[in-house]
């Protein structure tokens, strides 16, 4: 769709960011600026612009009941939180699932020589970033016991922070398990423990959460989700 | 932008889940968000809700501010501001509730010498454009932020009709716009 003439498209964004457009007008403001870089310049500047009105506005306090409610709705979040959500899963869409079964198709086909020992089918996982552009792709050996994690495209990752990845049970409820920290870049093989291992066999999803240096503190996570995909084949 | 802002370093913390800093973060600003939502929704209950509501928000997304777009309480308060025209548009607002403190008053553009010197430069240069509107323009302009009231609820409330509420609006930004431009030399 073309963009109405620089001051008419500016005066929308101002009236947005005054508040004056309203209901699906705002509505598709709002998608117009989270698409195209030029609304989304001109709703910045005019926010930057009016929101200095807040400094004649005197300051009301809130009572402390709603610092204590947001307080409770994090430490639940934390404790019960993504991997439980509907967002989650959503995010776990059938894109990821078609990368994934492509991916495990081609990887069966070339596998070479047959496995001395017994098989365990391969497990695979494309982890897109919250645009669903595919980041890593993580799979299982043969032997079910060595994961490796393949980076497709270096990740920017905030200092002071790690990324942590898990494996997240295919039953509700179930608290996610974490398979250690994974660089930006480069890729790597994680052997696993016999708890990671008895988890992987009825995994439903991977996902890298972003923590503080180090790993999570708690042994679950609890910064966001940044990538998130699919594991299929196993039993599965 | 002068120097570091010390809400975008808390943001920043915010977003690598450090819990310290969202407190800290919401010590500072809670006070003149909280004000901002009550002078909007003219309810102490909703405007807590909301307040609550954009905070939680702010916890998930704080990995999105981007210090490049805009300074931090700019971003915090539109994410307050948007809540709360949000919260207007579930539940429609009752007029004249008796529970409406004094922050819901549209401030004066022109306050004493005192707080106008407590303002930050950026803020003295929008108010004096503001002062060089046409009054109808600037009550106009006040009414829609401090408010948030359409230009159908303007209309009302103005006893105006409602194109000439909005071109009262229109001429105001635009005007804005150019005095804020042409004080800073377009960049």
């Amino acid at each position: 769709m073309a963009r109405p003439d620089p001051e008419k498209r500016q005066l929308i964004a101002a009236e947005y960011a005054l508040g004056t457009l309203r209901g699906a007008a705002r509505r598709r403001f709002e998608k117009l600026r989270a698409d195209d870089a030029v609304y989304c310049h001109d709703a910045d500047e005019w926010e930057n612009r009016l929101n200095l009105l807040a400094e004649a506005v005197p300051e009301v306090m809130p009572p402390d009941s709603v610092w204590q409610r947001i307080e409770q709705s994090i430490d639940m979040s934390t404790v019960r939180s993504w991997w439980d959500s509907p967002g989650f899963w959503r995010g776990v869409s059938a894109v990821s699932v078609a990368a994934a079964a492509a991916l495990l198709a081609l990887f069966i086909q070339t596998r070479p020589v047959p496995p001395p020992a017994p098989v365990i089918p391969s497990q695979v996982a494309v982890l897109n970033d919250q645009q669903q552009h595919p980041a890593w792709i993580i799979r299982s050996d043969f032997t079910g016991h060595v994961v490796s994690v393949e980076s497709l495209r270096p990740q920017d990752q905030p200092a002071g922070t790690s990324y942590e990845l898990w494996l997240i049970p295919s039953t509700k409820g179930q608290p996610p398990v974490s398979l250690g920290l994974i660089a930006g870049s480069g890729d790597k093989q994680i052997a696993l423990n016999p708890g990671q291992f008895d988890t992987l066999r009825n995994a439903a999803a991977m996902a890298v959460s972003l923590e503080p240096t180090g790993g999570s503190p708690t042994g679950l996570p609890t910064g966001p989700v940044l990538y998130q995909g699919a594991l299929i084949g196993g039993s599965t | 932008m002068a120097g570091p802002d010390p809400l975008a370093e808390l943001i920043l913390a915010t977003a690598r889940g450090d819990r310290a800093a969202f407190a800290r973060l919401y010590e500072l600003t809670s006070p003149k968000l909280f004000s901002l939502a009550v002078g909007i929704l003219k309810r102490r209950d909703w405007a807590e809700e909301t307040l609550q509501e954009s905070f939680l928000r702010l916890w998930r997304s704080a990995h999105r501010f981007d210090p490049a777009r805009g300074s931090a309480m700019s971003w915090m308060i539109t994410i307050v501001r948007n809540g709360a025209l949000t919260a207007l548009q579930r539940r429609p607002r009752e007029v004249a509730s008796e529970d409406l403190p004094a922050a819901a008053d549209v401030p004066d553009s022109s306050p004493d010498p005192l707080e106008q010197a407590m303002r930050s430069s950026a803020a003295r240069a929008l108010f004096e454009c503001l002062n060089g509107l046409d009054e109808t323009q600037r009550k106009a302009i006040l009414l829609a932020y401090y408010e948030g009231l359409t230009h159908v609820e303007m209309a009302a409330r103005l006893v105006t009709p409602l194109g000439t509420v909005k071109s009262w609006i229109r001429r105001g930004l635009v005007h804005l716009k150019d005095c804020l431009e042409g004080r800073h030399g377009s960049p």
